[in-house]
């Protein structure tokens, strides 16, 4: 084609290195994960049994679904700690819904709690101007607060009903989490790569004044972005309850680190503008995968601690290197 | 007497950008050589070399007679040569003394500063400088004007030799500035180097010894500043190179007016600007930096406020932020492409329809399809030399990333188009395509504002010349009028006379 011809006349073509290093980058989350499960596969009889790998995608589906709403606020160029204290608000929230106006509206009821507590993160963020980091801080603290009051400090219960399916069902012999997991990351991902929305949130978070001098709609996209990651603790919240049939204030601590650390692993920039929703998946499995491998050789969980961490900062570091390269 | 410093044939290459060519540059004992350019020429890119920050591709470096050759900031202060740049660099917190010596302290045996020491020491620089001030104060109590006399006395405290200074009468009033004189002065008679850097060519004339000028990272001008005189040496920053090539469209007699400015002013830099494009029409906006005509772009486009007056768009007056406006048919390539104006993270078919992603979607979809084979006619049509809708805009030359941008608003429907400083930092022939380009928008009768500070660029392209001057409308220009003295004679006023701004 002609515009080809034009362009290695210029020297515009990437050197096949680039290429390979850019290949790295964009992969590289999956082969990490790879790998592991290779070593897990040769040190371990137990890691490659079906009943074993289909308990970690059901373990892991609980934080990949957070991890997925969080990527979009971190490609945006934001960041949202408040993630576990939404998932603990609205599952109580959801209990005692269920509990006084039965399952459906009491799902519907949970949900919009989880999406009401992201829109006044994306609010504060977006129109009020206050750093994301402590914008969520804020409301970290406030969810879980109401989430104390509610239910006055004790655990809400709630024993049958249909909605216990979300965590205990099974569907053709998986899990049902494992369903839910699956449709919410092909929707990430569409949503992301296919929609004019999606790209406005890459946008904004690799660079705000370009969006900005584009016409796009800064705090709209802010808001929205925002809005995703508390609708998506809303889902995982109802698994979770599901599971446990019952719900109590202090559940969810910490899931925000979890969450952030597979969007880590999982390539995206911390600085925005960059990563893929299934650089996530691969990371939120690396993690559930690290956790399980380090389980079957019968290593304590306070060394799965140390191992998570580091693997955090090994995957950040091989990041910036490869990037670096690029 | 030997030179202080020698710098010869300087270059240096960013990606998609030469920065600087060749460059010659020297400094003696005692001498202040001002270097002066507009944006983009090359000057920080020249101090950053000799202060460590950026690495030459070519060229020698000879300080103090020996070669120079520094990896880092660090390294550079050791040998002798202090940059105080414009965002200063004092710890807020911290006295003026522990400022002055910050990470060489004087120690007593144990390793505890000796703080009475210090202060002392500090205090015979400051008075050395001619300066009274304490050196116990916390530098946050200061004014501008005295962190700068602190930056100084901690180049001095280092015995540095070379001491450049970045623009450091910006933030100045009259009578700080004649006391920032008096210690250069003083500076020049202990034997120190200065290279003064400058908008204000005025200044230049009062302190400097030496200037040379830098344009497109080249040297087009080196002399005593007792031989020269100030409009050379804007003719040099802004270009000698005469327009010869085709004359721009005609616009006809009866022409619809379409975009207008009426008393514009953001309360800051722009006082009052009033000004109109009719249809088919190129209107060039001339001006120093700091005549406010970037700032009236953003004004016009709805992307900062305006504090007076109001912007038309074909009679309608234009009201929101950015959003509206380009619906309202305005468009704008913003002065700077990389801070303003692409996502480097994002392809070419993302970043050139940036602005028009709607008309590629149908449900919040993009059609993908549609979308890549209108990139790819956008790439033909501008001719763009990439490989593809896909590519990365990273891989990109400035002039190729430039074009990018320009087709944003190929689609949009645009009424009104600015463009602020469309070919900079581009190489000539994506320069030539770029002007193509604004004559093809011509002749669809699009009207055009055009900012550069590219003096032939404007005489060639512009029906009209509108020049700007301490944001007012200093003077309008008819295309036969518009002469390189008759415009640099509006742009300049103030500065010739001498009473600033």
């Amino acid at each position: 084609m002609a515009q080809e011809a034009h362009a290695s006349s210029e020297g515009a073509a990437l050197p096949e290195r680039r290429v390979a290093y850019s290949v790295l980058v964009r992969f590289g989350p999956v082969i990490g994960l790879a790998f592991l499960c290779l070593v897990l596969s040769v040190t371990s009889e137990a890691f490659l049994n079906p009943a074993n790998l289909i308990n970690v995608a059901r373990q892991v589906s609980i934080n990949a679904i957070i991890a997925a709403g969080m990527t979009f606020v971190m490609i945006s160029g934001g960041f949202d700690l408040s993630v576990g204290s939404v998932m603990a608000l609205s599952g109580v929230v959801g209990i005692m819904a269920m509990n006084a106006f039965g399952d459906a509206a009491g799902i519907l009821i949970m949900l919009a709690v989880a999406l009401s507590c992201g829109l006044w993160n994306g609010l504060l963020v977006a129109f009020a101007r206050i750093n994301a980091f402590v914008a969520t801080l804020a409301g970290m603290t406030i969810y879980h607060g109401i989430a104390l009051v509610v239910t006055d400090s004790f655990p809400v219960t709630r024993f049958g009903g249909w909605y216990r399916n979300f965590g205990q069902g099974h569907l053709f012999g998986l899990p049902i989490p494992i369903y839910v997991l699956i449709i919410v990351y092909v929707v990430a991902h569409i949503v992301l790569t296919r929609t004019a929305f999606g790209t406005s949130v890459y946008a904004v978070g690799g660079n705000e004044e370009a969006a900005r001098l584009s016409g796009i709609n800064i705090e709209r996209i802010r808001t929205s972005v925002f809005t995703i990651c508390g609708f998506g603790v809303g889902i995982a919240s109802l698994l979770i309850i599901g599971r446990l049939q019952s719900a109590q204030a202090n559940m969810g601590i910490q899931a925000e680190l979890d969450a952030i650390a597979a969007v880590v692993i999982g390539g995206t920039s911390l600085a925005g503008g960059e990563g893929r929703v299934f650089g996530t998946l691969a990371g939120a499995f690396t993690i559930g995968v690290l956790n399980n491998g380090l389980n079957l050789h019968d290593i304590s969980a306070h060394w799965q601690l140390v191992a998570k961490g580091a693997v955090i900062a090994l995957a950040v570091i091989i990041d910036r290197q490869l990037v670096h390269r690029q | 007497m030997p030179a202080l410093l020698t710098m010869e044939g300087i270059s240096k290459a960013f990606p998609g950008v030469q920065a600087l060519s060749k460059v010659d540059f020297e400094v003696m004992p005692g001498e202040a050589h001002a270097l002066i350019g507009e944006n983009g020429a090359g000057k920080s890119t020249l101090i950053k070399i000799l202060a460590g920050v950026h690495r030459r591709d070519a060229g020698t470096i000879r300080f103090e007679g020996s070669d120079y050759r520094v990896a880092n900031p660090h390294e550079a202060l050791a040998m002798g040569v202090a940059v105080i740049y414009q965002e200063l660099n004092l710890v807020q917190k911290l006295t003026v003394a522990q400022n002055i010596f910050l990470g060489h302290e004087p120690l007593r045996r144990a390793g505890f500063v000796a703080t009475r020491e210090m202060n002392a020491r500090a205090g015979e620089i400051l008075k050395e400088l001619g300066i009274s001030m304490d050196p116990r104060t916390p530098v946050e109590a200061l004014g501008v004007a005295q962190k700068q006399m602190v930056e100084i006395a901690k180049a001095l405290s280092r015995a540095s030799r070379i001491l450049v200074m970045d623009e450091p009468t910006a933030p100045l009033t009259q009578s700080e500035i004649e006391v920032l004189f008096r210690v250069i002065a003083g500076l020049k008679e202990q034997g120190l180097g200065v290279i003064y850097i400058s908008h204000r060519l005025d200044e230049v004339f009062q302190i400097a010894d030496r200037v040379t000028v830098l344009r497109d990272g080249e040297r087009v001008h080196s002399s005593e500043v007792s031989e020269t005189q100030i409009d050379r040496l804007v003719l040099a920053m802004v270009g000698r190179r005469l327009a010869e090539e085709e004359p721009p469209l005609e616009v006809p007699e009866d022409a619809p007016m379409v975009l207008e400015a009426e008393g514009l002013a953001d309360g800051r830099v722009v006082r009052d600007i009033s000004l109109g494009v009719r249809a088919g029409e190129v209107v060039g906006l001339a001006g120093l930096i700091g005549s406010g005509r970037s700032e009236f772009a953003h004004l016009l486009f709805g992307s900062e406020t305006a504090a007076e007056g109001e912007v038309r768009l074909v009679g309608e007056t234009l009201s929101g932020g950015v959003p509206q406006r380009i619906a309202a048919g305005l468009g704008m390539v913003p002065e700077d492409r990389k801070l303003q104006g692409l996502v480097m993270q994002l392809l070419v078919k993302e970043n050139s329809t940036l602005a028009t992603l709607d008309k590629y979607t149908s449900g919040g979809f993009i059609r993908r399809p549609a979308h890549e084979s209108r990139v790819r006619e956008i790439i033909t049509e501008l001719r763009i030399a990439t490989r593809g809708p896909r590519q990365s805009v990273k891989a990109l030359s400035g002039g190729n990333q430039q074009k990018v941008i320009l087709s944003r608003w190929m689609d949009t429907g645009a009424r009104a188009l600015i463009f602020d400083e469309p070919t900079r930092g581009v190489d000539v022939g994506a320069k030539a395509e770029i002007y193509a380009l604004i004559r093809e928008l011509q002749r669809r009768g699009v009207a055009i504002l055009m900012i550069s500070s590219d003096l032939p660029e404007v005489l060639r392209i512009s029906n009209r010349v509108i020049v700007i001057r301490n944001g007012r409308v200093a003077g309008e220009l008819s295309r036969e009028e518009a002469t390189q003295e008759q415009v640099l004679r509006l742009m300049m006023g103030a500065a010739v006379s001498g009473n600033g701004a």
